[in-house]
């Protein structure tokens, strides 16, 4: 298959999922004033927070030489739901301004704890990130859980938020999310031949010019960026940024600079697709986005797995 | 020969009507009645039980999911009220060392309310006192339902974190009934569930009740200024939410402040 | 081989040690255009770690590096990138890169990240891939090659960038007969096209037939060096290696000696 019919593929399901997203939901016959104020800055809301798991995960991918990597391994989304469940307990209100605050803070704070846990000598290894990252969160885990059995009476809404599940898309989120995108974009952007370079291991990356230290620091903080954005959209929501990246670079290649755009664009269409069905299937229930996306993409992507013969990456 | 006759009779008579001294409640619910059929104090309830106050100097033994047994056992109570949450085993381990469990089963509408009445009133051996609790709340109900209008307003209900809501199969959405009032999931054959916003938005409930904790952010959310409901103002933010969760002899206070809520012009 | 040529690498007295083992200890060496160095000795003598001092990968404890008369480690990334050229023994390959990308990104880290491999570019490249025979699996993935097609790709690439010095750890360790000759003959020839080429090799003979200078390290120290006629001498090999060498023709043969190594 040529590139540029992948291309047009990639585009046309972008848009079917875009059209999924405005114009299925529980209501059967919404009108425009709804469609215009509730399902599209949803489904903005959705490609917003899809874009920027796709990325996040392609990036991590790259930077720990890891295709197991997630936008959380480094314990971003573990400290997000600790600072949301500290957020509980002090009572402030779920989603308001005060709860965000604290889940970024817990979300950045967990990373940059992982990270500098791994550092040593001013150097990290692939090797010894990912292992701190995965202590962070199991520590992180342990906390929510601690919390969630202590106070039973708030442990609903952060088990949504942990879930995962898109907001409403109010303008402060819209812009909020976007925002935080467009930063993490910005700054991981300039990094993509060198994203490429760090793939034949630190020291080839030093022979051909590139600073590995610097590298992966500014690669994880454009990631915290781009978590960030997601988690504010829409909590944390798994497996897209896991699995986008490996079916994109199945499709078009590793070059980091193609794979963050199209990981941007694959992530945005899956999840407006996911929450589409998110709100249809048990309308007028809603079943929370993350949990249908690992229970759909886990089946679907270990089927590619088996069909391509382990030949992924 | 008479007198031991005498004494055996009164024997039978205490065993016939053993009412249990030393119980332990594990759900407020429970212990609302408990109390209300006088069967107070009681040996031990869980850390919920909050009211009637007197629960404030009972000892406390842990929750349904992390009972703390051996304080139980060290009370050593005639019986134990369980109730069915989060599949927990604690009736189970309990029965298993020999102490007298007996399950309430959850109530999902007024007649379950009264159904387990009965039930806790038999197992503390005060039937009497179950009857009498019966007919009084029966009563006011009943003149309540009277009371209110032939309008019914539409109700939207947001029981825990945002779209939380109560179905049809729910105590609350009976209790919403019962003053007056629809509940516009009243359909779905579901207990509590997370609910869409669009499906609110688009049955624009003419009265909304907050017992989450998004009550003044509620009317940020988008789009809710279409709703009727936050048009006028209709949203009330109950000062004490558990009795309208909690399936107790308190439901007349809370269906008589909803009817108030209501009704109001 | 014309020894009053601008040196391209100095090393000065370098030092380097870890674990208070040292490394290597007190070696100075001089490298300029149109030397082929061959850097030998038996395993733990110091030989990677040399080349890593000399690449500027590792910092010396002692004595420094220079290039063409600057401090190494005061030459900023690119420039360095652009000058030297290294072929660590075991490069990672992670992803599928194809072996045209991998050859280019020889040259496209100098490049702003929007712009794309331009004509210039990709001549170089081809050019490479051309020079170590691979230039019909440009399009295919870097992983579905053999170990010694992967090494080839890596030097292709180290040559992409036209770098003036290149260092190169065990270049031909996984290379069939043919495919060593041909690299040490490439090896040999870029030097005499103006390179200053400098490779850890374990083979004494491809050090005798192909490298104009030799360098024998015994634990981290000097043991010889200079043309490779001067290093390599039975009395040099004994000494370093424990063996007893008898040079034939343009070979050498060996034997065990009597006298059992250190």
């Amino acid at each position: 298959m040529k590139n540029s019919s992948r291309y047009a593929l990639l585009l046309l399901g972008l848009l079917a999922a875009a059209i999924a997203g405005v114009f299925s939901g529980a209501v059967q016959n919404p009108d425009l004033e709804m469609l215009l104020r509730l399902r599209l800055p949803r489904t903005l809301l959705a490609a917003l927070a899809g874009a920027a798991l796709g990325c996040c995960g392609s990036v991590m991918q790259a930077v720990l030489r890891n295709p197991l990597a997630d936008p959380y391994i480094m314990g971003t989304s573990a400290g997000a739901g600790l600072g949301a469940v500290c957020a509980l307990a002090l009572g402030l209100q779920t989603h308001g301004p005060g709860f965000y605050a604290l889940a970024f803070a817990g979300a950045f704070c967990a990373t940059a704890f992982a990270y500098f846990m791994a550092r040593a000598g001013g150097k990290t290894s692939a090797a010894t990130l990912v292992l701190s990252g995965v202590m962070v969160s199991s520590f992180c885990g342990a906390l929510i859980l601690f919390f969630m059995i202590a106070r039973q009476k708030e442990s609903l809404p952060a088990l949504l938020f942990i879930m995962g599940s898109v907001n409403e898309g109010s303008p402060s989120q819209l812009l909020g999310s976007a925002a935080l995108f467009l930063g993490g974009a910005a700054a991981l952007l300039p990094l993509s031949r060198r994203l490429d370079a760090i793939s034949f291991g630190e020291e080839k990356a030093f022979y051909l010019g590139v600073n590995t230290e610097r590298l992966k620091l500014r690669a994880m903080l454009g990631a915290a960026l781009l978590a960030c954005a997601a988690v504010g959209a829409a909590g944390t929501v798994g497996f897209i940024g896991l699995a986008v990246p490996h079916l994109m670079r199945a499709l078009f290649g590793p070059n980091n600079r193609r794979l963050l755009f199209v990981s941007a664009l694959c992530g945005a269409g899956a999840l407006m697709a996911v929450d589409a069905a998110a709100r249809t299937l048990l309308a007028p229930a809603e079943i929370p986005a993350g949990l249908l996306c690992a229970l759909c993409g886990a089946p679907f992507f270990l089927y590619l797995l088996k069909r391509s013969k382990n030949e992924f990456f | 020969m008479g007198k031991l006759c005498l004494l055996l009779l009164l024997a039978a008579g205490q065993a016939q009507s053993a009412t249990a001294q030393r119980i332990v409640s594990f759900l407020p619910s429970d212990t609302e009645i408990l109390y209300a059929l006088g069967a107070g104090p009681l040996a031990g309830v869980s850390r919920f039980c909050d009211y009637p106050p007197e629960t404030a100097a009972v000892p406390k033994i842990g929750d349904l999911l992390r009972p703390n047994i051996e304080k139980i056992t060290q009370l050593r109570p005639d019986l134990v009220l369980v109730g069915k949450w989060n599949s927990s085993d604690a009736g189970k381990r309990l029965a298993r060392l020999g102490l007298n469990v007996v399950s309430v089963p959850e109530a999902a509408g007024i007649e379950d309310l009264l159904g387990n009445i009965t039930l806790i009133g038999e197992a503390v051996g005060r039937p009497r006192q179950a009857a009498q609790l019966r007919q009084a709340l029966k009563r006011e109900l009943e003149s309540l339902k009277l009371a209110s209008p032939a309008a019914r307003p539409r109700v939207y209900v947001e029981v825990d974190a945002p779209h939380w809501t109560a179905g049809g199969l729910s105590y609350l959405s009976d209790l919403i009934e019962q003053a007056g009032g629809r509940n516009i999931f009243a359909g779905e054959r579901k207990a509590y569930f997370n609910v869409s916003w669009e499906s609110v938005v688009s049955k624009n409930p003419d009265a909304i009740i907050v017992l989450s904790r998004s009550g003044s952010d509620f009317s940020n959310r988008r789009m809710a200024g279409e709703i009727k409901a936050v048009k006028t103002g209709r949203i009330f933010i109950p000062p004490d939410k558990d009795i309208y969760l909690r399936p107790s002899p308190r439901i007349t206070r809370a269906v008589r402040e909803l009817q108030r809520f209501l009704h109001e012009k | 081989m014309n020894s009053s040529k601008t040196p391209l690498l100095e090393a000065h007295g370098l030092c380097f040690s870890y674990n208070g083992h040292n490394a290597v200890d007190k070696v100075s060496l001089t490298l300029t255009a149109g030397q082929f160095l061959g850097i030998a000795g038996p395993n733990g003598s110091g030989k990677s770690t040399l080349l890593r001092l000399l690449a500027g990968r590792l910092k010396p404890g002692k004595g420094r590096v220079l290039l063409r008369g600057r401090e190494l480690n005061l030459v900023p990334a690119h420039s360095r990138a652009a000058e030297i050229a290294v072929l660590p023994p075991e490069p990672e390959s992670t992803y599928g890169f194809s072996v045209l990308e991998t050859v280019l990104m020889g040259k496209m880290l100098a490049l702003p990240w929007w712009r794309d491999a331009d004509g210039k570019a990709l001549q170089s490249a081809e050019e490479a891939l051309e020079l170590v025979g691979l230039e019909s699996v440009a399009r295919r993935a870097l992983t579905s090659l053999s170990s010694g097609e992967r090494q080839r790709v890596f030097l292709a690439q180290a040559l992409c960038g036209g770098p003036k010095v290149l260092l190169l750890d065990e270049p031909t360790s996984h290379l069939d007969l043919r495919h060593w000759l041909e690299t040490m003959l490439l090896l040999k020839k870029l030097a005499d096209k103006g390179l200053a080429v400098a490779a850890v090799l374990h083979d004494i003979n491809s050090v005798a037939e192909y490298c104009s200078h030799a360098l024998l390290l015994k634990d981290g120290r000097t043991s010889a060096s200079g043309t490779t006629r001067q290093a390599l001498t039975p009395e040099t090999l004994r000494s370093v290696y424990g063996i007893e060498a008898r040079q034939n023709g343009s070979g050498w043969r060996f034997a065990l000696s009597d006298a059992s190594p250190h």
